[in-house]
């Protein structure tokens, strides 16, 4: 085994993860390298030395997080509202304004225009003459 | 592995949309969330930030749960790969600057006491680096699991490590360089 291959073998060393033929060659290798083996030391004093600590979680917590829950629920609603409700309203909206308008202005124009018709008041008239000149 | 009945029905609560369970369950889980998180981030702020995405997409994915299935290694998924995918561009580069003071004394590990100055070499590693090793030797993975964990290929979590191995060293000659310097 070479240097580089030791050196990416520690943590499994470590771990003791390694095949019993690796770990003979492993071994073998540290017997022969200075260097290897001092470097197994510092990252053996490391994995045994470092810890995590036991940290609670700061009270005040659970109050950003009902916080940002809230919002996130409000603005799954603002999305339901705009993708839905905003346009269905804008439809309905146009399409009662129409149904009022034709019920009340439909028949009073189409009464005029019958009377209209009726006594003979409509002159129709050639506005612009073939050449394309305004008539007066 | 089973649930006790207590478990089994807070959580078929909380699925079914009730916040108090919901609730319950953070009581239960926070601490454990919250160490496993500052053990790999170690800065508070970002920890709390963490924290609360965390049991943010625990309370929007609750439709995906399962209740027969213990929910500890769910939470644990989520809090591993929202730590992961918020830190998987952060590069630190190592520099002398960054290795704090040492008095006069010849023996580093005498000065520091050999924990201190190891987990202050594990601050100094960059964040993807030291979750796997927080997820080795803290939560027991396996390098398989870590990899599965966090969707990387074996070969990708055996080249974190050994980069940290390589750091590892570094950091610590670059303590003894710096306590040498200081002395002569």
């Amino acid at each position: 085994m070479r240097c580089k291959t030791v050196k990416k073998l520690f943590f499994n060393y470590i771990e003791d993860s390694l095949t019993n033929p690796e770990k003979t060659e492993f071994e073998n290798h540290l017997n022969m390298c200075d260097e290897c083996r001092r470097e197994l030391e510092i990252v053996k004093s490391f994995y045994e030395s470092i810890e995590v600590e036991n940290v609670k979680a700061p009270d005040e917590m659970v109050l950003r997080l009902r916080d940002k829950i809230e919002k996130t629920e409000t603005t799954v609603f603002d999305k339901i509202t705009a993708k839905i409700l905003y346009p269905a309203t804008v439809i309905f909206g146009l399409t009662l304004g129409i149904i009022i308008a034709n019920l009340l202005y439909t028949p009073s124009t189409y009464d005029e225009t019958i009377t209209l018709l009726s006594n003979n008041t409509i002159i129709v008239e050639p506005i612009i003459d073939l050449d394309g000149e305004m008539n007066e | 592995m089973s649930l006790n009945d207590d478990e089994k029905n807070l959580l078929i609560s909380f699925i079914n949309g009730d916040n108090d369970s919901y609730y319950k369950i953070y009581n239960i889980f926070k601490d454990r969330v919250f160490s496993l998180i500052y053990g790999i981030v170690r800065n508070r702020e970002k920890t709390e930030d963490l924290f609360q995405d965390v049991f943010l997409k625990l309370y929007k994915n609750r439709g995906k749960l399962d209740h027969e299935r213990p929910l500890w290694p769910y939470l644990r998924k989520i809090a591993v790969n929202t730590t992961y995918s918020s830190f998987r561009k952060w590069k630190k580069e190592l520099s002398i600057d960054d290795i704090p003071e040492f008095s006069n004394n010849t023996n580093i590990e005498k000065e520091y006491g050999m924990k201190d100055l190891m987990n202050k070499i594990l601050e100094q590693l960059p964040i993807n680096q030291r979750l796997v090793i927080v997820l080795q030797k803290f939560e027991g993975y396996k390098l398989e699991e870590i990899s599965r964990e966090l969707g990387i290929s074996i070969k990708a979590v055996e080249s974190l490590l050994s980069r940290a191995t390589k750091n590892i060293v570094k950091i610590y000659n670059l303590i003894e360089r710096k306590n040498h310097e200081k002395r002569v």
